[in-house]
């Protein structure tokens, strides 16, 4: 009566599953960093932006903090298409997890842009630096510092929410899981080797992570 | 890090071997309740219905395998994938939601002798000029399917050169082809023709010839003999009575497109 597990029908599948995996990281990858451009703009206009700039990105950090991420692409994915606008499921996945990510990591990153002493942004302009300037040698580093932490806990939300894709016709990790294990029914085995994929997967993004963190702003993060 | 990476890897090894032993026979009758596994968004297999309870033909059905072993139906709800692992994980005792029987899936669960067959047929629209299933041969057609579903398998062999879309559910299917994202949906045309109503404007086409058959069994745990043998013999009395043919008129409004042929020795 018994259960015996069986691992021997997913091993066969495993490179097929590590393509899955490669798709996963991508859809984590493009969401973080074209999140992380609206967020640093979108922390920016919360703190130094007239009334107008930090009510609307209020608004638009409420509606994205406050709605599951899978009804943001659904809604992308299903409702848009009435509307004349039919977009790949790929693309769908990629713009609703951008818009996602836009949301926390503008709060993310308002904490490091609030973390700049006033002192240091005075000296900056009195020497005469640019705007640019002043982003990249002042406030980044700064910045940093303060959300490397909450930042890479995000990314591997990312990489783990990267799998409400496969609800929506891409084939990533988690897709692809449940493909084979349709066919097999081996599910709990199929989804233990797929966790242990995804902690390959997480270990892997905060490692280099942590490598940009150093290389790039010096932080003190550990590596492994 | 490694060591908590190891101590989790160690954590799940450990929680894998707990998987209850399924309930015998013996042990339903006691404990006064069938478990019965159906899927909540599958009319009019199983699914909410105007007064909000379960109805469809997986209900009557659970209904009268739970009156003939005179204990309380419990439904159970699961989904398209999770029907197996339900029934592995001893969530439930037995799993309908249109089980189709395959030997990989054998070497798993047990099967007992058909409840209802499927035959695949291709729901399409004007806009596909393909008048038989073999039309859909080419590249340029995107086929939709459910992922979890048995016959995306099946198909590759069948159709191989169309693209394959696979969503999340039933409606989705036949919302990915009224919104364009694909070509046509072969499947047991019964379970999807409902949800064509959504989307009225839309000249649907139905090519009914079909490409195969599958038969579609009442699930139970590995090695459950006693459970599979009591079923084995209910269904044929409940086949034989017009039971099943009766029920699966009343909520198709036509009969089954392949009958299930009787056989009391099985």
């Amino acid at each position: 009566m018994d259960y015996t597990f069986q691992f021997g029908d997913v091993f066969a599948q495993l490179p097929y599953l590590l393509g899955g995996a490669l798709v996963s990281l991508q859809i984590a990858f493009v969401s973080f960093w074209a999140g992380t451009v609206i967020g640093i703009a979108g922390a920016i206009a919360r703190v130094y932006g007239n009334p107008l700039a930090r009510r609307v990105t209020g608004g638009y950090v409420t509606f994205f903090t406050n709605t599951p991420a899978l009804v943001q692409v659904f809604l992308l994915y299903y409702a848009l298409p009435d509307a004349g606008v039919l977009l790949q499921p790929m693309t769908a996945v990629l713009i609703g997890l951008t818009l996602n990510a836009g949301a926390y990591l503008t709060e993310i990153l308002r904490a490091g842009v609030i973390s700049v002493r006033r002192s240091e942004m005075e000296a900056a302009i009195t020497l005469g630096m640019s705007r640019l300037q002043i982003l990249r040698f002042v406030m980044l580093p700064h910045i940093a510092k303060t959300i490397y932490a909450p930042l890479s806990n995000f990314f591997v939300w990312l990489v783990l929410g990267s799998s409400l894709a496969a609800l929506f016709g891409v084939e990533e990790l988690t897709g692809r899981a449940i493909n084979i294990s349709t066919a097999n029914l081996r599910t709990i085995e199929t989804f233990a080797v797929v966790a242990v994929i995804y902690v390959v997967l997480t270990l892997l993004a905060s490692t280099s992570l942590a490598l940009v963190g150093r290389w790039a702003f010096r932080v003190k993060a550990k590596v492994i | 890090m490694f060591r908590r990476f190891f101590l989790l890897c160690l954590a799940l090894a450990l929680a894998l071997p707990a998987v209850a032993p399924a309930r015998t026979l013996d042990e339903i009758i006691k404990s006064g309740t069938l478990r019965v596994g159906v899927n909540p968004n599958f009319p009019p297999m199983s699914s909410y219905g105007k007064s909000n309870a379960l109805e469809g033909f997986d209900v009557d059905v659970g209904r009268a395998v739970a009156q003939s072993l005179g204990v309380k139906v419990e439904f159970v709800t699961t989904e398209t994938a999770q029907r197996v692992p339900f029934l592995v994980s001893n969530r439930i005792d037995i799993a309908l939601g249109a089980l189709t029987r395959t030997p990989q899936r054998a070497k798993l669960v047990s099967f007992t002798v058909p409840l209802h067959t499927e035959a695949m047929g291709v729901i399409t629209t004007d806009k596909v000029a393909a008048r038989t299933w073999q039309d859909l041969n080419k590249k340029e057609v995107t086929l939709v399917n459910m992922r979890g579903n048995l016959s995306v398998d099946i198909l590759k062999g069948k159709l191989p050169n169309p693209k394959v879309l696979l969503v999340d559910g039933n409606a989705d299917t036949i919302r990915a082809i009224a919104q364009g994202r694909a070509d046509a949906l072969v499947e047991n045309v019964d379970f999807f023709l409902n949800f064509t109503r959504n989307y009225p404007n839309v000249k649907w086409r139905v090519l009914k010839d079909p490409i195969f058959v599958a038969y579609c069994a009442i699930g139970v745990r590995k090695n459950n003999e006693a459970l599979r043998e009591f079923l084995n013999v209910l269904l044929y009395d409940l086949h034989s009575s017009g039971m099943i043919n009766d029920t699966w008129k009343k909520w198709y409004g036509a009969p089954m497109a392949v009958p299930v042929a009787v056989d009391p020795f099985f």
